[in-house]
Order: C-alpha cells, then sequence, then structure tokens
C-alpha cells in the first residue's frame, strides 16, 4: 500500500535527502544565490511539513519546487538589481602539461561566465542537464513544461554561450 | 551547418543527447563550429558548484521545525478568576444601568390620604388618595413631565411645556390650574380656569 500523505518521519527524511540536494542545486542554478536557495530549501520543506497531510509522497517534489520557486520569485522581485554570480568550481584537472593546463582553466573560466549571462530559463534547464545529468523528459516532468520547450532552450542556450565567448 | 543550427530550433538538443541521425551527426561533426560546441560542453563537465552538506542542513530543519511545533500559549482562568470576571461584567453593566436611568422621585398617597406637593418651578400638585406621581428632577427644568397614576389637582406656574402623562392619555398645558382623574382606564380633566388641551 502506498503511503497516503507525507507526515511519517520516515517518509518525510526520505523526501528530504531525495529532493533537497536537487531543489538546492536547481534554485541556485536558477538564482545564483547559494545562501538564500538553500534558506528557501528549509522553508518549502517547513512548508510541506505544515501541509504534509494534503500531499502524497509522489507529489511533494513538485509541491516542493512550486514552492520554493513561488518563495523565490517574491524574493527576487524585491532585489532584482543586485547582480549575483554562480559559485561555480571547477574540478581538479590532472594534466601533464602547465601550459595546457592554464588554458583549459581560462577556457572553462570564459564558459562558465557566458552560462552566468544566460537568462534564467536558459540556464536553469542547461544546467540541470549537464551538471545534475537529467535528461529533456525528467527535467520537462519536474518543471511542467514540455520536452519540446526544454530542448529548444537547450539548443538556444548552446548557440548564446558560443556566441559570448567568440566575442569576448 | 552553421545556418542548420540557426534555423534549427532544437539541432544541439538533440546531439547532447545523442538522438541525431548518423547522416546529421555526421554533417555536424564535419562542421567548422562542431570544435567550439564540443568544447563547450567538455567545459562544462569539469564545472560543479559547491557541495550541499544535506545532514547539515536536514539537522537545521529539523531544529527549526521543533521550534515552528511550539503550541500557541492558552492561559486558562482558575475557577476563581472566572467568577470574579462574571461578577466585574455584571457589576459593570449595573452600574451603568444605574448611572444612566432616570431618577424618580415618587409622591404616592394610600387610601383617604392626601398630599400636597411643590414641583421644583413652585407648581403645586395635590394628590388625592390611592394616587401616584413621579417625575425626573434632572430633567424637569427643560420638560416638565410627570407622570399620574390616579387624581392630582395641579396649579401650575407659567412657563414651558406642562404635561402629565397617564396610562389613557396625556394632559398638556402652558399655565393654569386643573385637575387630572385616571381611575380605571377613565381619564378626565376638569379645568379651573384657562385652556388645556389633552391628548
Amino acid at each position: 500500500m502506498s503511503e497516503q500523505n507525507s507526515c511519517a518521519e520516515s517518509t518525510y527524511e526520505r523526501l528530504f535527502r531525495t529532493v533537497a540536494p536537487l531543489l538546492r542545486n536547481f534554485l541556485v542554478f536558477k538564482y545564483k544565490d547559494v545562501a538564500r536557495s538553500e534558506d528557501m530549501v528549509q522553508e518549502a520543506f517547513l512548508t510541506l511539513w505544515k501541509n504534509c497531510e494534503k500531499v502524497m509522497p509522489d507529489m511533494a517534489k513538485a509541491y516542493l519546487f512550486r514552492v520554493a520557486q513561488n518563495q523565490m520569485l517574491k524574493l527576487v522581485d524585491k532585489d532584482k538589481t543586485k547582480q549575483k554570480h554562480i559559485p561555480f568550481l571547477s574540478k581538479t584537472t590532472n594534466y601533464e602539461d602547465p601550459q595546457y593546463e592554464m588554458e583549459v582553466q581560462e577556457f572553462d573560466e570564459k564558459i562558465k561566465s557566458a552560462i552566468d549571462g544566460l537568462s534564467e530559463g536558459q540556464r536553469e534547464f542547461f544546467l540541470l542537464n549537464r551538471i545534475e545529468k537529467k535528461t529533456y523528459g525528467e527535467i520537462a516532468e519536474l518543471l511542467g513544461v514540455s520536452v519540446k520547450a526544454v530542448e529548444k532552450r537547450m539548443h538556444k542556450a548552446l548557440v548564446k554561450i558560443r556566441e559570448v565567448y567568440k566575442n569576448i | 551547418m552553421s545556418d542548420l543550427i540557426n534555423n534549427s530550433e532544437d539541432f544541439l538538443a538533440k546531439w547532447l543527447a545523442g538522438e541525431l541521425s548518423p547522416s546529421e551527426q555526421k554533417a555536424f561533426e564535419e562542421s567548422s563550429v562542431f570544435a567550439d560546441y564540443k568544447a563547450i560542453v567538455e567545459a562544462t563537465e569539469r564545472i560543479s558548484i559547491p557541495a550541499y552538506d544535506i545532514e547539515r542542513e536536514l539537522a537545521k530543519l529539523k531544529a527549526k521545525r521543533a521550534g515552528a511545533t511550539k503550541e500557541t500559549k492558552v492561559i486558562r482562568f482558575s475557577p476563581f478568576m472566572k467568577y470574579a470576571a462574571a461578577a466585574v461584567v455584571i457589576l459593570g453593566i449595573s452600574l451603568i444601568y444605574f448611572l444612566t436611568r432616570p431618577s424618580y422621585i415618587t409622591f404616592e398617597t394610600l387610601a383617604g390620604e392626601t398630599e400636597t406637593i411643590t414641583l421644583p418651578d413652585n407648581s403645586v400638585v395635590v394628590l388625592n388618595a390611592s394616587s401616584e406621581l413621579k417625575y425626573d428632577p434632572e430633567t424637569f427644568g427643560e420638560n416638565r413631565l410627570l407622570q399620574l397614576d390616579g387624581e392630582a389637582f395641579f396649579e401650575v406656574t407659567k412657563g414651558i411645556n406642562f404635561e402629565v402623562v397617564t396610562g389613557q392619555g396625556n394632559v398638556k398645558v402652558l399655565g393654569t390650574s386643573f385637575n387630572v382623574r385616571q381611575r380605571a382606564k377613565i381619564i378626565g380633566c376638569s379645568m379651573l380656569y384657562r385652556k388645556s388641551e389633552r391628548f
């Protein structure tokens, strides 16, 4: 028998462990603010807990994404002028040739700032696919859009990144 | 080739997902822009964002949740306080009633007894047997209003309206002497002189 609500501690914790990291990264991709994104994840889960009787575990993921995005939008509206950058980390690479390694890092920096300059919608889809390794179908389901819409934005994001880095 | 990319809405998305047909794939790989896109995708493989500390965040959430569950404090009255509160309310209401209700001066005569009363405006009332007369001294100066139950003779000083209210009807005069008799649902008004009105 499947659970009817998300109130049980075991269900709730399982939801946190599975949904929170993805939700947090998604919010970071979209809004470029780690501290605020993590606060929003907390808020979203508090809201889930208050309404746990009404939310079935199967629905909880979509519910949490919606709650967090709504709250984030309210905050973003307040300080739209603030310029943020995604705090990207480059993974350590072990190239033999230091010259080549430096070139790679330089190139990576350019790509990062190009990604940073994408529109919210392009960036969230692009990074969910590239960093979170979500398929287009998964992204579409998660954010309630069509697969076609995801593909269009992926395509546009890549074109845009190349344009930006070629012009730098 | 770059036309294909510019005109298409999802060519690069299909390429990323490995959904291009072999001929499309081959054409793309031979195009001048392929190296750029390949390099971009490879670069994205090397970047990540700061890690998320699930355990720390879960502990934080649980602490917040505990704070949020605190029930609203309910202050219960002791039984004594309940009765005290009720008594205060009753006392308050009675006090308002006593302070605002008209405070009548009442004269009453028994059978075979008469009483002569001088009103604040020096009008004189002779209250006949088994009668009752009352008026409110606070408003009498502005409005000479008396309530009569029984029979009385009035000798009214000239002035503003002088009105006698009975169960059967009212008598209103300005200044005169008259008798009002109201016994068992009959009202009679006899004048000594001058005019009076009966409503």
